[in-house]
């Protein structure tokens, strides 16, 4: 884009805005930052100074954290990560053939289902909560981590499916005509032309599943009983006992574990993610 | 440089119709294409050449019909097994793979080996000299190209029938020429069937065997390229066909001593370039200069006629001293006129067609 015609601010004006700014995000920052000390300093420190900094580190909460439990906190991490990865793997597959399927394929009432799969778009969680639980509960599935990845394989997730839409939409239909001319079956346009090229969406769709299952705390309560199949939400919560003292110190310092993969995560896709929601035009 | 030699392909439209939904596109079309010929299809835009043309590559289903290629009937056959190759006019490559690989993608999903896929590749590129260029990415590429490497993927799969839609349209003028020769060369040295679209008359003229003039949805005529400019069968076609556009005036704009000599005469047809300055057989008076264009091979006057003050446009060779204001008596010998009745149908007189 030019920019031309567009004169700089001058500096008193940059120089408020910067100050501006930085506040703003000092306070948005704030209660993270003080998780970060809170899991550091003296569990009895804890509530009792506003400071950020603490008087001494000592990194006997995070000790505290990871085996305080019944169960080590490690388990709790690879629960959470099964649970992601196969997540990850299902949303792609499933919503993008979906998508595919939506975009590219005609077939009756193409038109009225496309729009059911938005329905349910509006269609709260809480809402089907109950007759899913009745349903997985027939199943016998209820404690193991299938009510929470299995739906996942069935395009469950119609977001991401109206996601890779606009983007499948994008990808001019000559290209896919060149693929027929050249012999190439719906399958096999799906795999080798129309997939190495939703590369953006597909790394969007990817990182925001990971994201959304590690936090998710809703699904896995209800569904996972036993401690031993807790996700690290679940284990997080359970510092927080309310028959007995919680260890308020072991919550924050297993708070910030937690929040390390997403951290990796985002910095390492961090350029594919910007380009993905730029090419996309996602929000949410 | 030898090539292979696949053979061509014989096509043959019959009463070929599409409509999408209640809306009639193409009104029954019959053409008959001989093997090794070059087809080009011509029209104003939403003529329907372009979805004739995807209708015979089998990208468009056909509402009814016959289309036969080598006397089979090809209406259902899905596009890859109708022995076509088509180039777009975007080109149309996968931008995720290299040269190479948009050019070997086509054979590799008809399983072929693959020490016969790198034969066909080279031999392609060889062909369009594009073997520097087999590792780059298409957007590495200039327009010019994509282009060969678009074309190369057309080859490689030795098709009996070339399809091209507008395939020069996103070219600069002088690139646009160049490979206007290359194609022409190709197809010479392929002999294959070539079928193309375009807007571009001139394109049309240099380039076909057999040109197909179409308009909303109709064929206007068909014939060579001198028979559509010599003979033109009505007021479209005359129209449409040589740069600039032929004069077509009304007999009633003529003074009445000329148009009494065509009574069954609705328009006549000059073309600029058949008007001369001066005494001829046919005078149509002295026209009013407006525009003088100096193009230095040919000299370009825009100017009206007397009385009607009808537009004219008169091509003169060679480059001609005159200032716009000045008066210019114009005629044209009788064998050039072309004469068309009410209906905007050729009138014939004894001449051929």
């Amino acid at each position: 884009m030019s920019d031309q015609g567009i004169t700089p601010p001058s500096w008193p004006v940059r120089t408020i805005t910067h100050v501006l700014l930085i506040a703003a995000s000092v306070v948005m920052l704030y209660p993270l930052l003080w998780m970060l000390s809170a899991s550091v300093r003296p569990e009895a420190e804890i509530f009792d100074s506003g400071s950020l900094w603490p008087s001494a580190i000592v990194w006997d909460s995070f000790v505290a954290g990871w085996s305080g439990l019944r169960v080590s906190f490690g388990q709790f991490f690879l629960n959470s990560l099964v649970i992601a990865v196969i997540s990850v793997i299902g949303n792609l597959m499933a919503c993008s053939l979906a998508a595919f399927t939506f975009t590219r394929l005609d077939f009756p009432g193409r038109n009225f289902w496309f729009a059911m799969m938005l329905g349910t778009l509006m269609l709260p969680y809480h809402v089907t909560l109950i007759p899913q639980y009745v349903m997985f509960l027939n199943t016998g599935w209820v404690d193991t981590i299938l009510p929470l990845v299995g739906p996942k394989f069935l395009a469950a997730d119609a977001f991401f499916v109206f996601l890779m839409v606009q983007f499948f939409r994008g990808i001019p239909r000559e290209i896919d005509e060149a693929a027929m001319m050249d012999g190439c079956s719906p399958w096999r346009i799906y795999w080798k032309i129309m997939l190495p090229l939703s590369l953006p969406v597909l790394a969007t769709a990817a990182i925001f599943t990971f994201i959304w299952t590690w936090e998710d705390f809703f699904g896995p309560l209800i569904y996972l009983t036993s401690i031993g199949n807790y996700t690290v939400q679940l284990g997080l919560r359970s510092f927080i006992d309310a028959s007995s003292q919680s260890s308020w110190g072991a919550l924050f310092a297993m708070s910030v574990l937690s929040l390390l993969p997403l951290f990796l995560i985002f910095i390492i896709f961090q350029r594919m993610l910007v380009e993905g929601i730029a090419t996309t035009g996602m929000k949410r | 440089m030898t090539l292979p030699t696949s053979s061509a392909a014989a096509l043959e439209l019959t009463n070929i119709c599409k409509s999408y939904g209640d809306v009639p596109i193409i009104h029954g079309i019959d053409l008959a294409i001989k093997p090794g010929s070059f087809v080009v299809f011509v029209g104003p835009s939403g003529c329907g050449k372009s979805t004739l043309l995807r209708m015979i590559a089998g990208l468009e289903p056909i509402t009814s019909g016959d289309l036969v290629i080598d006397g089979q009937r090809m209406n259902e056959a899905p596009a890859s097994r109708r022995g076509i190759a088509m180039v777009f006019q975007s080109y149309a490559l996968y931008p995720h793979m290299d040269v190479y690989q948009n050019l070997s993608f086509g054979l590799e999903t008809a399983k072929m080996r693959k020490a016969e896929i790198a034969e066909r590749v080279s031999r392609a590129a060889k062909i369009l000299k594009i073997e520097p260029l087999l590792r780059r990415k298409p957007r590495q590429l200039s327009g010019g190209q994509r282009q060969r490497v678009a074309i190369g993927r057309a080859i490689v799969r030795e098709p009996r029938l070339f399809l091209f839609d507008e395939p020069l349209s996103n070219l600069d003028a002088e690139l646009r020429v160049q490979m206007r020769v290359e194609i022409s060369n190709l197809h010479r040295d392929l002999g294959t069937t070539m079928i193309y679209v375009t807007h571009d008359q001139v394109e049309a003229m240099t380039m076909a065997d057999q040109i197909v003039v179409l308009n909303g949805g109709r064929v206007e005529q068909t014939g060579s390229p001198l028979d559509l400019y010599n003979y033109p069968r009505n007021l479209f076609v005359a129209a449409f066909i040589g740069s600039p556009r032929m004069n077509i005036f009304p007999t009633s704009a003529l003074s009445e001593g000329i148009a009494g000599d065509f009574a069954t005469t609705h328009s006549l047809g000059v073309r600029p370039e058949h008007l001369v300055a001066g005494p001829a057989d046919v005078g149509l008076g002295s026209i009013a200069v407006e525009v003088v264009e100096h193009l230095g091979d040919v000299t370009i006057l825009h100017g009206r006629l007397p009385n009607s003050h009808h537009g004219v446009t008169v091509t003169l060779s060679g480059q001609v001293e005159i200032k716009p204001g000045a008066t210019l008596p114009i005629g044209v010998s009788r064998s050039n006129l072309h004469r068309f009745d009410r209906g905007g149908l050729r009138i014939n007189d004894g001449a051929k067609l």
